[in-house]
């Protein structure tokens, strides 16, 4: 075992720069894959911790409080199913919160007594403000909307209900686990008891009562939902919003688990690189010092031994710098958390997890002594004299490839071939490496054209139809003021357009009702087309599968009391209403409800600034306008959000790939120089220049990379599609928006080309130093 | 050649010329002050013990080792100032090298090792493929061996094909290292006819040897001793009277104590 440690040392003595090189790969790698293991292990567990210990229900039925009654209750709390029922008064009301996040906000918002007792969604206080706030309208906050609205404590928001204002001083933000984000459409608010009362005052019909559910365990959420509301409606009461546990979870994690994907695939990638590139080493290291093997043979060393002795540096390195990559993404993961707190409306806080890290440094550590054991297995076969003449099987050329005679091009363009043709190894470790980070930068790279130049791609994907401005209109002659807003200046063109609750055969779903489909801009249609008459109707993909419905089929649809039945003719999705949504023409909604739409949305001209539209809509209308929605804003806020997201991942993966492409290069330059560093002297000795035989090197990666860069990117045309499929289908987004332009990505190949390049001329620098003359002092 | 004939025919000249090496704190002084002009169409045979500073000469004179102090000259322009990559090209348009370990290039065939040194100063290919397969049949290399690796061969016909590719950009100067010290006798008589050959033609040559048969082959030997030159012997253009001048370099070798 010493022979073995001291042979051990002479390995690591000798390629200890490149051993570090492998170790910093290794420690990227770890960094990453502990990042989304952490994420994996402990993210999901503490979301369900977090709900366990504010003892969240499971189901969430809001029903108007004027049709609840005792024997609802008892009806409800009699299923078999149920383990626990809470009845939780609250107001609902359409609000609109004012500068949420310098914008308008509109939800559905449950105003909630927080002096009420909760045994069920219970509260846990985060922050609460230190200061006296007699007197004042108090309320507390969820974390999201404190968070992400851009409340601080001891700030005011302002909720405009039917045109009136009520604002609060925030006292404290609370977290609580009982809605999703935003992208639910409701969300509960907390006012002490005198606030509350007077809200109630204000709005009597509009009290509701939350049932909140908890199950007994193995139940199916999403069927027990369907049988609790058929109990709701035989007891003559609508459900208003009903919502599981899983959706919840769903909307709120969407986020974080799209980014534990995206790094995994990304700790897979570099994973990749990192086996290729120490079996690369391992390689070389055997032609570099095959006379030595030999001698040590000779010696009497055996080939385990002489193989545990190389293998031991890299294993120990991986060791060593997995462990100090693991341990560095939690600096990481802290500030990761913020980001991705923002949208789960949910504070993780970061623990160790042993599990991770034993995983992690395991994986890595035992990836390397497998592979690097492969490689070392070459000396098992070497004959000691034969290794120590170089005259081992497989050591040297046995061909002269690219005849200088023959090849057209000048002796240097030449000499880069014969260089490259020399070097089969390097050219697959370069390839494989090139290639694989070529995924990464095509992925990340589409990512940033889709969100952040093309953000309509990435944002029609995720919601729904996204006009510039919503005007909620009182008067019934909308057709009035859509003409008189359609005249306005920088106004493109005017929709009817309305959201609103219906139910398709038994099953709730948010109805989307439009007097032209084909006018609106983002066709959520991905089999069949939008309805285009009366009697016709296209239904989402959640839905469609609870009803085992398909295109052709019909289907009863009932809005209040009225029911009627419509021809599905095409599926559409929809990822803030998990699928669960319909949509029909203004005239096939006209023919169940009575009421007349009353809701424009409004596409203004390119440059046309949102807000000062719609002050000019309320001056020529501005007394049959109810409520204004400046939803370019709004969209560019929840933009900014992804935005931020996609912009840390993109500066990680170009950053990474850097210093991967700048790690590989190190080695394969270091390698070269030392297996040629005879070769370098005769060229001199020749009289070639320092700088001819640079370019020579540099230029002999170059047909690799231009073939690994641009075969990867343009495979990105193939891969990239099915790899959006896969994430958008994940969270319910059965077509997306995501374009991969051709020139986006030659672009991107011919940064990568021209960045391998410069990498390459800058290590092959040391080229410069061999002298001719070492030739004959060696 | 009369004295002043040949003072104008100086090809290259060292000035004061000193080279020494630092290891630590030790230096060691290899060449001492050394003057020396070297004669175009000259064969110069240095000659000197082990350490004298033969090779460290021929390298220094030929600007593949730069000198501690001390001017070379070439043809009246001084080298010892130029950079690396002046030096390359100096190297590239004036002198050949041929060395004792050969020093092929081994991924290359002789073909394409004698045209990475002659494509290197520029000219039309075809021309320098013909240049080079004139030169191969000169030093008696059949075609069937142009097209073989370094690995593939003897080393007489390495060595033979190690001389083309010194000599294809028709350097000023071929400096030869010890040429025939890997060689077996055979080998070395061929290569050493080449030498003799090429010098016939006008070739100046700069060989270093220990070998007294090499030696023969030259027309002026130069003697060194710690770095200086100790003494120095005319030979004459080489003829076929061997013992005339086997003699002649006996007397001149046993004078110098070698």
């Amino acid at each position: 075992m010493k022979q073995i440690s001291h042979l051990s040392l002479y390995f690591f003595k000798k390629d200890k720069k490149q051993i570090l090189s492998f170790g910093i790969i290794i420690l990227i790698t770890s960094l990453i894959l502990n990042l989304a293991t952490v994420l994996a292990l402990r993210i999901d567990p503490a979301y369900d911790r977090q709900s366990d210990e504010l003892h969240s229900a499971d189901i969430d039925m809001v029903i108007p409080k004027m049709t609840d009654s005792a024997a609802l209750s008892a009806a409800v709390r009699s299923h078999a199913s149920v383990a626990q029922l809470e009845q939780q008064r609250a107001i609902l009301q359409k609000a609109v919160m004012k500068d949420f996040r310098g914008t308008d906000f509109e939800l559905n918002i449950l105003f909630y007594n927080w002096d009420n007792h909760r045994s069920i969604h219970q509260l846990s206080l985060i922050e609460r403000s230190e200061k006296t706030l007699s007197g004042e309208n108090t309320i507390y906050l969820p974390l999201y909307i404190a968070k992400f609205g851009e409340y601080a404590l001891n700030e005011k928001i302002t909720f405009s209900m039917d045109g009136r204002d009520f604002t609060y001083t925030v006292a404290g933000v609370v977290q609580e686990m009982q809605y999703g984000n935003a992208s639910a459409e409701i969300m509960g608010v907390f006012l002490p008891d005198d606030p509350y009362r007077q809200l109630a005052e204000e709005y009597p019909g509009s009290e509701v009562v939350n049932y909140a559910v908890r199950t007994v365990e193995g139940t199916d959420n999403r069927t027990l939902l369907a049988d609790l509301r058929k109990t709701v409606e035989e007891h003559q009461s609508p459900v208003l919003f009903a919502l599981t546990s899983e959706a919840k979870k769903q909307s709120r994690m969407m986020v974080t688990n799209l980014l534990t994907m995206i790094l995994t695939a990304f700790a897979v990638i570099v994973l990749l690189v990192s086996i290729f590139l120490c079996q690369f080493r391992i390689k070389n290291t055997v032609c570099e010092e095959m006379a030595q093997m030999g001698v040590l043979k000779s010696m009497g060393f055996t080939s385990g031994g002489i193989i545990r002795a190389i293998v031991l540096p890299y294993t120990v390195a991986a060791l060593i710098f997995s462990a100090i990559g693991a341990a560095g993404s939690y600096v990481l993961l802290s500030s990761l958390v913020d980001v991705l707190a923002l949208q789960a409306g949910f504070r993780f806080e970061v623990a160790f997890s042993a599990a991770a890290l034993i995983l992690t440094v395991a994986l890595l550590t035992g990836v390397t002594l497998i592979f690097t054991w492969l490689a070392a297995g070459k000396i098992r076969h070497l004959q000691p004299i034969a290794a120590i003449r170089g005259m081992a099987e497989g050591n040297g050329m046995r061909k002269n490839r690219f005849a200088i005679a023959r090849t057209p091009g000048s002796v240097n363009g030449v000499l880069m071939l014969k260089q490259m043709a020399a070097s089969a190894q390097q050219n697959v470790l370069l390839f494989v490496v090139l290639f694989v980070i070529t995924i990464l930068i095509a992925f990340s790279g589409s990512l940033f054209y889709n969100v952040v130049i093309e953000p309509d791609h990435f944002m029609n994907t995720l919601s729904d139809e996204s006009p510039d401005v919503i005007l909620q209109v009182s008067s019934s002659d909308i057709s009035r003021v859509k003409r008189t807003v359609g005249h306005l200046n920088g106004a493109d063109k005017v929709l009817s357009y309305s959201v609103l609750q219906l139910k398709v055969e038994d099953e709730n779903a948010i109805a989307f009702v439009c007097e032209d489909f084909s006018k609106a801009q983002n066709n959520c249609c991905y089999e069949g087309r939008n309805p285009s008459s009366d009697r016709e109707i296209a239904i989402g993909n959640a839905l469609a599968e609870r009803l085992g419905c398909i295109i052709g089929d019909t289907v009863d649809v009932t809005y209040g009391n009225h029911s009627r039945s419509y021809r599905v003719v095409g599926l559409v999705q929809s990822v803030n209403n998990r699928g669960e949504i319909c949509e029909l023409t203004e005239e096939g909604l006209a023919a169940i409800s009575e009421d007349p739409l009353r809701s424009l949305y409004v596409y203004l001209n390119e440059g046309t600034d949102a807000e000062k539209f719609i002050d000019k809509a309320e001056a020529v209308c501005g007394e049959d306008i109810v409520n204004t929605v400046n939803a370019a804003k709004k969209q560019s806020e929840a933009q900014s959000m992804y935005n931020a997201i996609v912009n840390i991942v993109i500066i990680a993966v170009f950053a990474v790939t850097i210093l991967i492409v700048l790690l590989i290069l190190y080695v394969i330059i270091r390698s070269m120089i030392t297996q040629r560093r005879q070769e370098y002297g005769i060229f001199k000795a020749i009289g070639y220049s320092g700088r001819q035989l640079v370019a020579q090197t540099a230029g002999s990666l170059m047909p690799v990379t231009v073939a690994a860069a641009l075969s990867s990117a343009l495979l990105g045309l193939v891969y990239l599609p099915a790899v959006y499929d896969v994430i958008f289908g994940m969270i319910g987004a059965m077509k997306n928006r995501m374009e991969q332009p051709v020139s986006v990505l030659l672009l991107l190949a011919a940064a990568e080309i021209a960045v391998t390049l410069l990498i390459g001329v800058c290590l092959a620098r040391p080229i410069k130093k061999i002298e001719a003359y070492s030739l004959i002092k060696e | 050649m009369k004295n002043t004939e040949k003072k104008n025919n100086v090809i290259l000249s060292a000035s004061h010329l000193v080279k020494s090496f630092r290891s630590g704190d030790v230096e060691q002084t290899i060449i001492n002050d050394l003057d020396l002009d070297i004669f175009q169409g000259d064969f110069t045979v240095i000659m000197g013990s082990s350490g004298a500073g033969k090779s460290t000469l021929m390298y220094s004179l030929s600007g593949m080792d730069k000198p501690t102090s001390g001017t070379i000259t070439f043809c009246g322009e001084e080298i010892t100032s130029y950079n690396a990559d002046k030096l390359a090209v100096f190297r590239r348009k004036h002198c050949g090298f041929v060395f004792q370990q050969i020093y092929l290039l081994d991924k290359m065939s002789l073909m394409d090792n004698a045209l990475t040194a002659g494509l290197l100063v520029g000219g039309k290919k075809k021309e320098i493929v013909r240049r080079a397969e004139a030169l191969f049949e000169k030093v008696n290399l059949p075609e069937v061996t142009w097209k073989k690796l370094p690995s593939q061969i003897s080393g007489g016909e390495a060595q033979r094909a190690g001389i083309v590719r010194a000599v294809i950009n028709r350097p000023e100067v071929l400096f030869a290292d010890e040429p025939t010290g890997a060689l077996n006798s055979n080998n070395s008589d061929a290569v050493l006819d080449v030498f003799t050959e090429l010098n016939r033609d006008g070739q100046s040559i700069i060989m270093v040897t220990h070998d007294k048969k090499s030696a023969l082959r030259g027309s002026r030997i130069i003697y060194l001793r710690d770095g200086k030159i100790f003494g120095e012997c005319d030979l004459g253009k080489y003829t076929s009277d061997n013992a005339g001048r086997a003699d002649k370099l006996n007397a001149f070798l046993t004078e110098m104590n070698w």
